[in-house]
């Protein structure tokens, strides 16, 4: 019977150290999250054919849950592209590619969201182009 | 116009990491066994849109595991047990499937025999009391996107060295007796710094058998329960991932057949109680079945 009591004690006592697991609680910080897009500038123009590249990284202090970029148009609010992606990481390459098929003058609106966690705080990045046929 | 779509490659709510392993009843009237095992189980998965405009995403994941395990007794206090598994994973969602298979985590138990009624013993009830503790090795294949986050539940190996601690007590009358079994997996990280939860499985089970000429058959009913502690997705950054660890909860019915020095083993289990990855994981079920050869 004592055998089964030290067994006991021994199960009761490993769960419950194992219970208290440590966390990093660093409050979510959006101001914190740095996008730097390096192919890309606000006000760039792009022609029917040109390849519109979406090279970077988005870097925070801590994890990351993920991020989505979108492309629209500014006139018809029409979706152009949209890429997202699920990460588990404090740093994160992005690298997708857009091709310009449009036919008519627009205004084109990139914006890219990092969402930090699942309670919506996240940061945002956004460039305004020009498309000429 | 070009309309580029998602990309979801990591999904850390796919699945339940592997389970413990349990040696369950074992017969003791041969020193040693070598046996063949399948093992299959089930899950439905939901992750929570990654933002508001994106729908949840689903799946389904299918493990099936092959295991070779032996056991071989050392002298007359020490049994060693040994698990070779090859898996075969599939995750099915509504854009595709992805199957993860190969060679599984191997690992060795060495169990020591701390309570045994003799064979001397006129007692109507006897009983046996094996405890000890094993090593997993990071046998498994893993693909190259693991460790950050991707599809860390389905893959056919940790990864990492882990570490058990085991417990067996059997406890027999002229036809009846029930069996627990206890055991806890400390892991530790692998080389990408994920850490898989510890886990701890214990399960209850009663039997009774019957002796037909030479076949003994022995059906067994019981519970089982596997509890398992958060992932890291970076154990030294202290990145817990909440959608990770949980309980699940079995009831099992099964029955071992034994005829001269074969054996046969088949259990159903299906879940009564379960809180798996905050709720978005729910085991659906699981069934094993296997050949032993005793020698």
């Amino acid at each position: 019977m004592k055998l089964f009591k030290q067994l006991a004690v021994i199960i009761a006592g490993t769960v419950a150290f194992a219970s208290c697991q440590k966390h990093d609680d660093t409050p979510a910080q959006p101001d914190k999250v740095t996008i730097d897009i390096t192919t890309l500038k606000d006000g760039q123009s792009f022609k029917t054919g040109d390849t519109l590249k979406m090279q970077g990284l988005i870097s925070y202090i801590t994890q990351l849950h993920g991020y989505e970029m979108m492309l629209k148009s500014k006139s018809t609010g029409k979706e152009l592209f949209y890429y997202y992606e699920h990460t588990h990481s404090d740093k994160v390459n992005i690298n997708q590619s857009w091709v310009d098929t449009l036919r008519y003058t627009d205004t084109l609106q990139f914006i890219l969201t990092a969402e930090i966690d699942h309670d919506g705080n996240q940061s945002t990045k956004q460039f305004t182009f020009t498309s000429q046929p | 116009m070009l309309l580029a779509c998602a990309s979801a490659r990591a999904c850390d709510v796919c699945g339940a990491s592997g389970s413990s392993q349990g040696l369950g009843i074992l017969p003791q009237f041969y020193k040693h066994f070598i046996g063949i095992q399948y093992q299959y189980r089930s899950f439905s998965s939901e992750h929570p849109g990654l933002f508001e405009n994106l729908p949840k995403e689903r799946s389904t994941e299918y493990y099936n595991t092959l295991q070779l395990w032996g056991k071989a007794n050392i002298g007359s206090h020490v049994q060693l047990f040994g698990f070779l598994p090859y898996q075969y994973n599939n995750r099915v969602t509504d854009t595709g499937t992805g199957t993860y298979n190969g060679i599984g985590d191997a690992s060795l138990l060495a169990m020591a025999t701390i309570i045994r009624t003799a064979d001397s013993s006129n007692r109507g009830i006897r009983h046996i009391l094996l405890a000890g503790g094993g090593i997993k090795a990071p046998t498994g294949k893993r693909t190259t996107g693991a460790g950050n986050g991707e599809m860390m539940n389905i893959q056919t190996g940790s990864g990492s060295w882990d570490f058990i601690l085991s417990a067996n007590y059997t406890l027999r009358g002229r036809n009846a007796g029930f069996n627990t079994d206890a055991s806890y997996t400390f892991t530790t990280t692998n080389a990408a710094n994920y850490k898989y939860g510890d886990r701890l499985s214990v399960s209850l089970n009663g039997f009774y058998w019957w002796r037909i000429n030479s076949f003994v058959l022995q059906p067994q009913m019981g519970i089982r329960a596997d509890y398992a502690l958060h992932d890291y997705d970076n154990y030294s950054r202290k990145w817990l991932n909440y959608n990770t660890g949980g309980y699940l909860t079995y009831i099992t019915a099964g029955a071992q057949v034994y005829y001269k020095r074969l054996g046969l083993q088949c259990s159903y289990a299906i879940p009564v109680f379960q809180h798996y990855a905050s709720g978005y994981v729910e085991a659906t079920q699981k069934v094993e079945t296997g050949l032993l050869y005793f020698f």
